[in-house]
């Protein structure tokens, strides 16, 4: 896993989610992303056209070749999937296939194909290219890796970037520009991790206090209002990070809503160095303090 | 509906190129908060001249966050719409989608209330 952070270079950022790990140029953002860690695709596009498409499931029995011949040809047509030709990766052993069509003619698209021993899931790439370059064989295909399911998990989506402990599975996101959330589970434990930014404009607008407080309109029905914060701090390697916390009960009318856990902790910390505010919340603070240290873990220094 | 004056279509490529113009004179008051408030001086619409008339100092005010204000700084008729997000995304260590979402919101919010003109080409 800490082999991945080192594949960002200057223009480039890291990208993970449910597993897939790979780095793209900075100005290659999601503008569409949809599924579960067994199926789901994600569009990334720059300011003015799309650029990447990804594509995964989880693979079912058959031979790895016939699939990959069917989904090339799905995708390109049966001549031009008649063209494509083995792509080497460079962790060849995690991948039990990769096949690579690259678009003779542009502008086209390339599509890269690969069965992955890892999770055994399927991905397909596909590359809108204007020109014909290597640009999608050198610096994209080559980071492109991915992680077993029972594992630890990086997440690293627009300027949001944690990592969960084994066990851990997304339960939903909410990406809107400057406040960032991903939810989380593990068997009956939940955790969410919001980050707000830049946290100067967000400490002109409300208090950490009063953002720490803010309960998803969901639960605002089940749990009471936090009455009463304390000061917490959050070590990491190099700094500690000062911040406040409290504590969600359940509404006492609701005693018998078993399906909600009884509190929930909440943790909110201001990172000065990268303006940024972390909140965390869920029902194992353990847990929720691991994600929050791990914050950032994909941002250049 | 036949005689509604068809609105001109922009391409996102030409919308990213244009450069936005102030439709506006006035002075940006700036907030303790970093924001700022926008006083404009309301126009008499000529059919109403008739109904009632409106005192000449009247004045509509518009308040901005501080990146509303930045953005609004950035509005001079030369810089276009991608270096204002560009510009954004580096002055609040954004990442340019995150820059580029609400920067165009707010630049079609200025649209629609006349503050802000995006001048197009004649084909």
């Amino acid at each position: 896993m800490s082999s991945i952070s080192q594949l960002a270079t200057r223009n480039s950022q890291l990208l993970a989610w449910h597993g897939w790990n790979l780095a793209v140029p900075d100005t290659w953002n999601p503008v569409k992303v949809d599924g579960t860690w067994d199926q789901g695709l994600m569009l990334l596009a720059d300011m003015h056209q799309a650029k990447l498409g990804l594509r995964w499931r989880r693979a079912k029995r058959g031979d790895p070749e016939k699939w990959a011949d069917r989904a090339l040809k799905d995708e390109v047509g049966n001549l031009a999937a008649k063209q494509a030709a083995g792509f080497a990766m460079p962790e060849s052993t995690d991948w039990k296939v990769s096949k690579l069509y690259a678009d003779t003619d542009p502008p086209g698209r390339d599509v890269w194909v690969g069965w992955s021993n890892q999770s055994s899931r399927v991905l397909e790439i596909v590359h809108h290219v204007k020109t014909r370059d290597t640009f999608f064989e050198q610096q994209v295909l080559p980071t492109v890796s991915d992680t077993p399911e029972s594992g630890e998990q990086a997440w690293s989506i627009f300027d949001l970037s944690c990592k969960t402990p084994s066990g851990w599975k997304m339960q939903w996101f909410r990406l809107n520009a400057g406040d960032l959330t991903l939810s989380f589970k593990s068997k009956k434990k939940s955790a969410n991790v919001r980050q707000i930014g830049p946290a100067t404009l967000a400490l002109t607008r409300l208090k950490l206090d009063d953002w720490i407080g803010q309960i998803d309109k969901s639960l605002r029905k089940i749990y009471r209002e936090i009455d009463d914060l304390s000061d917490t701090t959050l070590d990491l390697p190099n700094r500690t990070l000062t911040g406040r916390r409290g504590v969600l009960y359940r509404k006492r009318r609701l005693f018998w809503a078993v399906m909600f856990t009884k509190k929930l902790d909440v943790i909110g910390v201001h990172d000065e160095v990268r303006n940024r505010l972390f909140i965390a919340q869920g029902d194992d603070e353990p847990a929720m303090r691991e994600m929050l240290k791990s914050m950032g873990w994909a941002k250049k220094a | 509906m036949l005689f509604r004056k068809k609105k001109p279509h922009m391409s996102a490529e030409q919308a990213l190129d244009a450069k936005p113009v102030r439709l506006v004179e006035a002075e940006m008051q700036p907030l303790p908060d970093g924001g700022g408030m926008l006083k404009v001086s309301l126009k008499q619409p000529k059919w109403g001249q008739r109904l009632f008339r409106l005192p000449e100092s009247s004045t509509k005010s518009f308040e901005f966050d501080a990146i509303g204000v930045f953005v609004w700084d950035n509005i001079d008729g030369k810089t276009n719409v991608q270096q204002i997000i560009k510009r954004l995304a580096k002055r609040y260590d954004l990442n340019l989608r995150e820059a580029q979402v609400p920067t165009v919101k707010f630049l079609e919010m200025l649209i629609k209330k006349g503050l802000v003109g995006v001048p197009m080409e004649k084909k």
